[in-house]
């Protein structure tokens, strides 16, 4: 996904911002929890300080421009997550856990209950339970299909470090999904 | 590798981030151990969920109100190109400004003259008053002859490479002009004009005059005068004979050595001069090095520009190359004399210059003289001047054509379209090489020429010239010579130099060559112009040429309509990321196929019709044999559960009438979970056999791919070993066309008979791949060869023999379906082989064959090349039936529901099964197709005389063109228990079909495991021993187990 935008010109915003718009609402959504209002927010910001960027330092300036995006996307999101901890603000949007489980045990179809709404809000469920630096790694690489190295550059931290987080991540996801039935 | 390390390694391992050595060593880690390959599963699904999960629904987007803001900045900031090409205006606008103040003075220098020639006579009075206008001229011309001495070349001041100026002035002001030679004693000639060369350009005349003027003041006007006038302007006595050479024996070709001396007479210093002026000129527009060099200049000049990087270094470099440029022509002047010089000259497509050696003709032009005279400054006052207002000012030395041709540039480069041929004419070409200024250039020229002819009538038009000014002219050609000399050492020096900015500038122009001309992306022609050495360079930097342009530079090229990237040789590979990049193969990525629901269940009190059109295609097994032995699971869309079934042989009996049979067994679903009652009815239609004496005649069109793409050892090897085959194989009355289709399609032979087989095989053997796969070409000339031989009641066949990858011509499936179906109705049919699984397109091609009326198989190995792809086409070429189609309708009253395995690509709607519009399958001499249902009796039934339904098949008989239809019934007593042993042929439908659907993850397999399958499969392959594709089945399973499933 990521290698498909080699075309697109960093100095056409809106060209940039229909492109990447859709990750970026799905990334910081996932990463605040769905509906929050801070998630247009931010995803705006970004598309302007790309465009402030690209007009003070020249479109040259701005190399990798998924990666780019998706860290100023990332800092900010990090910002307002360290900004509602210290809050005590609890993120995500609460779901009936008993009430997904029970239809999930309900359905035995393997394809199609991923297919469901249940299963999906399962997953989402674990997913936004997930420590925001394992989400957002794990995030990263579904969305927008980045390579560990990549990652390992947008979030500021070694590979390897990358790649204990995304198995982590797996294997908590794993877990919740197993409980859940899902898996 | 211990269990902690392979551990750590299963999240890279999941998202494909391993590399291929660690990869090998976890698979091989995770057969030893199970709980790993457990969580590794569990992770797999978990990611799975989750992904979809997150992915799911439409991509979100900002509001409205969010997106307006944005676009709305968006807009607000004023366009770069806008702001460049307002700077490029301002940059015109000061050079008109610049010129007009260089040309007042001159204006003005000429009006006076005009007036006081008119109005005050002239005496020797005047010539000694300080004040009075022939005085000045007097001084200006002692000046003149001053600069003209030896001092100016041994001097060490920098010759400014702009050389000389030719004079001529009006009589009144010329009385003193001998005499100032014989030391101001001898009385002066009358004489209608005065001619001379003098160093000096208008400007510096003016220079000279203000300083006269401070010296007369300060010295004393008499004394002045004399000392002036014992400087003599007599050429030096002796001079070493010069050197000659050629610039960095770039000009070999182009020139002849002139070993003499310059003859001192009259007309020889004319023609001389002459000769010097004109190979000046000529050197200049064929001396590549020095255009080049100055284009780099340019270049490096517009490149400075647009990048805004005005610093003063970039300024600085601007400028020294620009006077590096300059300071050759000088000394290559007289040196250089083109072999042909009228001939051979060039009239456009060369960048000349005005450089400031052209000399003026006559007093009227006194204007142009100021316009040259802006060259003659070089690096000097305009330079220094004007450079720091922008790069570009930098290259004033070269002239006046260069700043309006970078104008034109300008104006092209922002926003002014051009089109193709413009460019192409701007950009004339010269030696494979463009040169930008082409026409003006060939104006230029013919300015020049004109200029000079005019001179020399002037100058020895009427009566016989002496004296001062041929003398001068000769004193200064001497000096010149000197000054040649000592130019030699720096010259060779910088020609190396010379080399490497020009490969760089050739890059350049290159790309836009290319664009201008719209061609080939063949690098034009450049011989003669550099040694191999500069040309491996040259290209060299036309590969890297992309990642070194700056973004600015991006925006030039773009502005030009220049791609940025080069041309891609080689055919465009699959997006994918292939599973093992150094190995050969590259599998196709799941995104060439087309995934299709799985049949679902369908009660038949609901729906009691099953319709499907038969498909005896097999190609989807052997895609999927090379995924699994590859290590992967192929992708769900590869899989096609009827291709699986039909991959193998039933043994159904070989019979020559009627034209279908229908066959049905029926047992226990084997696979079934306990306490359900399922059962596997397996319905086989099996097309007669027409025996050899009843074949037909043929001509088949060999459609094959000849890209780049198909030239490894399991394409385009097998497709010629299959024809060569084929071809033994055929009849003398049938005949065979080829055409190959690379970037074009070829006919190779056209409608040979088959009797001339060295000769077939020879052409087929002889095909090389290359280039990239125009299909769409090569259907069309199949096609088009097809119909010209066609034949009814031949068989008329178009054999497209390709790796699917079309990546030129129409590259959209679409099309070229469109084209097919349309000779379809012809009665041409098409039959697709597919080869090599790398960029192996299989929806295009399944598509291809299915519209045009055609079978589809897959070859990938040497040993397949017989079975899938001889035999079958020797069947396949009779057909005995077109737009054959099923339906099975159930009886609601005995089987409760039913699910068809596979079909799901050929399904036709119930209402359909008698519109004989709809296209079908065909079926071929011999061919079979099976299909399979899994059913479930209604509870209750057991008697044996109830129907469990009734099969029709409805085709079209290829002999009488009569759509027929028949109607056997399924009879209950199908359904038996049988044992493996007893049809092992029933099961091993039943296990190739499970394991189809397993590979597939269909819904109806979920509590299927692979162990399962094997164990029915193990028994089949015990009972029919000698069947080598079932035993490889059994092989495949085993190796499926525990694959990832391919990206």
């Amino acid at each position: 996904m990521a290698m498909a935008q080699v075309s697109l010109a960093v100095d056409d915003l809106m060209g940039v911002v229909s492109h990447f718009q859709g990750p970026l609402l799905r990334y910081v959504g996932h990463m605040l929890g769905y509906g929050d209002h801070e998630i247009e927010d931010i995803v705006q910001e970004t598309f302007i300080r790309l465009h402030r960027q690209v007009r003070k330092r020249g479109p040259s300036s701005v190399q990798h421009l998924s990666n780019w995006l998706f860290r100023v996307a990332h800092n900010q999101t990090l910002d307002v997550i360290r900004k509602r901890s210290r809050q005590k603000h609890k993120p995500g949007v609460p779901l009936d856990q008993a009430d997904a489980q029970a239809q999930v045990a309900n359905d035995m179809d393997a394809l199609g209950e991923m297919l469901r709404q249940e299963s999906r809000q399962v997953a989402l469920q674990a997913l936004s339970q997930l420590a925001p630096d394992i989400k957002q790694v794990l995030l990263l690489k579904i969305i927008q299909g980045m390579s560990l190295r990549e990652v390992a550059e947008i979030v500021g931290v070694s590979l390897s470090t990358v790649n204990y987080r995304l198995n982590q991540g797996l294997t908590e996801l794993a877990g919740r999904l197993k409980r859940a039935g899902v898996v | 590798m211990n269990h902690e390390q392979a551990e750590k390694l299963l999240g890279a391992m999941i998202f494909d981030d391993l590399d291929e050595a660690s990869k090998v060593r976890l698979m091989t880690y995770l057969e030893t151990d199970p709980d790993l390959r457990e969580s590794l599963a569990d992770l797999r699904m978990a990611l799975k969920v989750t992904t979809h999960a997150v992915q799911h629904g439409p991509e979100p987007v900002l509001s409205d109100t969010r997106l307006k803001r944005l676009e709305k900045l968006s807009l607000s900031r004023s366009h770069p190109r806008i702001m460049l090409f307002a700077r490029w205006v301002a940059v015109a606008a000061c050079i008109v400004i610049v010129l007009g103040i260089v040309w007042m003075p001159s204006l003005n220098r000429v009006r006076r003259y005009v007036q006081e020639i008119a109005t005050s006579p002239a005496s020797d009075a005047d010539a000694s008053d300080p004040t009075s206008m022939p005085y000045r001229r007097n001084m200006e011309r002692l000046a003149d002859r001053e600069e003209s001495m030896p001092r100016m070349a041994g001097s060490g001041e920098e010759v400014p490479g702009n050389a000389w100026w030719y004079r001529e002035e009006a009589d009144g002001a010329m009385v003193n002009g001998p005499a100032l030679r014989g030391g101001g004693s001898s009385p002066t000639q009358p004489r209608a004009s005065r001619s001379y060369y003098s160093r000096q350009s208008p400007q510096q005349m003016q220079w000279q005059d203000a300083r006269q003027e401070l010296d007369a003041i300060v010295a004393g006007t008499e004394t002045a005068v004399s000392s002036r006038s014992d400087v003599s302007i007599e050429p030096p006595a002796e001079q070493p004979a010069p050197q000659w050479f050629s610039r960095s024996g770039r000009e070999n070709s182009d020139v002849v050595a002139m070993d003499k001396k310059f003859t001192m007479g009259p007309q020889g210093v004319s023609k001389d001069l002459e000769t010097a002026q004109t190979n000046f000129l000529y050197s200049n527009s064929s001396g590549r090095g020095e255009s080049q060099r100055e284009r780099e200049s340019n270049l490096g000049i517009a490149r400075s520009e647009l990048q805004a990087m005005r610093d003063s270094d970039g300024d600085e470099d601007a400028r020294k190359k620009d006077s590096q440029a300059l300071a050759p022509y000088a000394y290559t002047m007289p040196a250089l004399v083109p072999a042909a010089p009228k001939t051979s000259m060039p009239s456009s497509g060369t960048e000349s210059n005005t450089r400031g050696f052209v000399s003026v003709p006559s007093p009227s032009d006194s204007y142009g003289m100021g316009v040259g005279g802006m060259g003659g400054m070089g690096g000097g006052m305009m330079g220094g001047g004007m450079g720091d207002m922008s790069g570009m000012m930098g290259g004033m030395g070269s002239g006046m054509q260069r700043g309006s041709e970078r104008l034109g540039e300008a104006a092209t480069q922002y926003g002014v379209p051009e089109s193709a041929e413009e460019t192409a004419s701007r950009f004339g070409e010269h030696d494979g090489i463009a040169l930008p200024g082409g026409e003006a250039a060939g104006q230029q020229w013919g300015f020049l020429a004109k200029a000079k002819s005019e001179k020399k009538e002037a100058l020895f038009g009427s009566q016989p010239p002496s004296g001062a000014p041929v003398d001068a002219a000769d004193g200064a050609l001497d000096r010149f010579q000197r000054v040649l000399a000592e130019g030699m050492a720096r010259q060779s020096a910088e020609s190396d130099h010379g080399v490497s900015v020009l490969a760089d500038d050739r890059a350049v122009s290159h790309e836009v060559t290319n664009d201008a001309l719209a061609t080939s992306k063949d690098v034009p022609p450049v011989d003669g112009l550099f040694r191999n050495s500069d040309r491996t360079q040259v290209q060299n930097e036309l590969g890297s040429l992309p990642t070194q342009l700056s973004e600015p530079q991006k925006v030039l090229l773009q502005a030009r309509g220049v791609t940025a990237t080069p041309m891609p040789e080689a055919p465009a590979q699959p997006v994918s990321k292939p599973a093992n990049p150094s190995s050969e193969f590259t599998l196709p990525p799941a995104s060439r196929f087309k995934v299709m629901p799985v049949n679902p269940w369908v009660l038949t009190a609901q729906d009691a019709l099953s319709t499907f059109a038969l498909d005896v295609d097999t190609a989807s097994y052997a895609l999927c044999r090379q995924y699994i032995q590859h290590g992967f699971l192929p992708p769900f869309g590869a899989v096609r559960m009827e291709e699986f079934v039909n991959a193998f042989d039933y043994a159904y009996p070989q019979r020559s009438e009627p034209t279908f049979s229908v066959m049905a067994e029926g047992a226990p679903s084997p696979f079934a979970e306990p306490g359900q009652a399922l059962h596997l009815v397996k319905i086989a239609v099996k097309a007669r056999t027409v025996g050899r004496d009843q074949r037909r005649a043929a001509h088949l069109v060999f459609v094959v791919d000849a890209s780049a793409s198909m030239g490894q050892a399991d394409r385009l090897p097998l497709i010629q070993q299959g024809l060569n085959r084929l071809v033994q194989a055929l009849d003398p009355e049938d005949h065979v066309s080829v055409v190959s289709c690379s970037d074009q399609a070829r006919l190779l032979a056209d409608h040979v008979s088959t009797g001339d087989q060295a000769a077939l095989i020879g052409t087929v053997t002889a095909i090389q791949p290359s280039g990239s796969t125009n299909l769409m070409a090569g259907l069309q000339l199949g096609y088009a060869t097809a119909r010209q031989y066609f034949k009814a009641g031949q068989i008329n066949q178009v054999i497209l023999c390709s790796d699917g990858v079309a990546n030129v011509g129409a590259t959209e499936a679409q099309s070229v379906l469109e084209a097919v179906a349309e000779d379809r109705k012809q009665g041409i049919m098409l039959m697709c082989v597919g080869v090599g699984y790398g960029a192996y397109n299989d929806v295009l091609l399944e598509a291809l064959a299915n519209q045009g009326d055609g079978r589809y198989v897959f070859v990938d190995a040497m040993d397949q090349v017989d079975r899938v792809f001889v035999q079958p086409l020797a069947a396949a070429l009779q057909t005995v039936a077109k737009d054959a189609r099923i339906q099975v309708k159930f009886d609601p009253d005995t089987v409760r529901r039913y699910r068809l395995v596979g079909y799901e690509n050929r399904d036709i709607k119930d209402e359909q099964f008698r519109d004989d519009t709809v296209d079908a399958g065909e079926v071929g001499s011999g061919q079979c197709a099976t299909a399979l249902y899994e059913i479930e009796l209604v509870r209750g039934v057991r008697g044996n005389g109830s129907d469990l339904g009734t099969v029709f098949v409805r085709y079209q008989d290829t002999d009488t063109h009569r759509f027929e239809e028949i109607a056997r019934p399924l009879t209950r007593s199908v359904i038996k228990t049988r044992t493996v042993a007893q049809s092992p042929r029933f099961y091993l439908a039943a296990s190739a079909a499970r394991f189809a659907e397993w590979l597939r993850q269909s819904e109806h397999t979920r509590t299927t495991t692979l162990p399962q399958i094997q164990r029915v499969m193990d028994q089949v392959s015990a009972a029919l021993p000698l069947d080598q594709t079932i035993q490889e089945l059994a092989d495949l399973m085993r190796q499926a187990d525990g694959l990832p499933r391919a990206p």
